[in-house]
């Protein structure tokens, strides 16, 4: 009988044949992770498209070198976050809201706010500002829910390094967000 | 907030992860009690990692993996594979070797599966 892993092995294999087909059956199960991965690095439509597409054609003209040794989601996750931290690298300078900037507000009042979109709005400003390792590493972190483990092989890091800067990242964005 | 503070980051942070022993945890706690700075920060930190997983993400555009077809070159892919199959000639008995139809074959193709 097939497993999912064996199903997943062969549909890889497809895809490294070349077998065009086969994409659209791996777009079925990542393509939403790797959309939700994107817009939350991009910050808005518009570029996430681009980085998605960035990030697809890397993985298909990579997936040759996958071993089939480990599981393919991993895979992705480190070939989709090496693709973002490059484009992260290349907008660094076209950032267009200095962290200093962000509106403060008390910490009295968070309760109230958190449901407040000004609030979110405040948090994602935050997030799209935040040193790129930290913000890839949080993302992987709160949005795709990875373990520290799978954050560390993604980033190529130490788990220690993983935990450091995501706490970091949860600093940074408290500190943006609260009057001082 | 002193800088000793720093080292309490990465314990609220594993605190909001609960990754915490049950004596890092009242060391914490300990601290948090007599570091008002620290205890906003934590406050915050807890409150924003419960928002985050609220922040929306729009689906994905309708035209998106079109795009990325479109962009690795796989429509292209399967529309040379279509001609080579459909300009693969029979061969003709009557004609000598020399003469025989050759199939016509695309150009370069890319990716992958190009080099075979």
């Amino acid at each position: 009988m097939d497993t999912p892993r064996t199903v997943e092995l062969e549909l890889i294999r497809r895809c490294q044949r070349g077998e065009p087909d086969a994409f659209d059956l791996l777009y079925d199960r990542f393509g939403d992770v790797v959309w939700r991965l994107c817009y939350r690095i991009a910050g808005n439509s518009d570029d996430a498209q681009d980085l998605a597409q960035d990030v697809w054609l890397t993985v298909w003209q990579r997936i040759e070198s996958f071993r089939c040794e480990s599981a393919f989601a991993t895979w992705l996750y480190r070939v989709a976050s090496n693709v973002c931290l490059q484009w992260l690298r290349k907008v660094r300078n076209k950032r267009t809201t200095p962290i200093d900037d962000i509106p403060l507000v008390s910490s009295a009042r968070l309760e109230s706010e958190v449901a407040d979109r000004d609030f979110l709005d405040r948090i994602l400003t935050a997030v799209t500002d935040l040193p790129e390792p930290m913000k890839m590493a949080l993302v992987l972190r709160v949005e795709q829910e990875l373990s520290y483990g799978e954050i560390a092989e993604a980033l190529d890091c130490t788990v220690a390094a993983a935990k450091m800067r995501v706490s970091r990242a949860r600093a940074l964005l408290a500190d943006a967000v609260r009057e001082e | 907030m002193k800088l000793t503070c720093d080292i309490y980051i990465e314990m609220i942070s594993a605190g909001i992860d609960g990754e915490l022993t049950d004596s890092e945890a009242a060391e914490l706690e300990g601290h948090l009690n007599v570091c008002e700075s620290c205890r906003a920060r934590s406050d915050i930190m807890t409150v924003q990692s419960q928002s985050m997983k609220t922040l929306p993400i729009p689906v994905q555009p309708s035209g998106l993996r079109a795009a990325i077809r479109d962009r690795i070159g796989l429509a292209d892919m399967a529309r040379r594979r279509a001609v080579l199959h459909i300009r693969r000639l029979p061969d003709r008995p009557d004609l000598p070797a020399k003469a025989q139809p050759k199939p016509t074959v695309p150009g370069p193709l890319m990716g992958p599966w190009g080099r075979a």
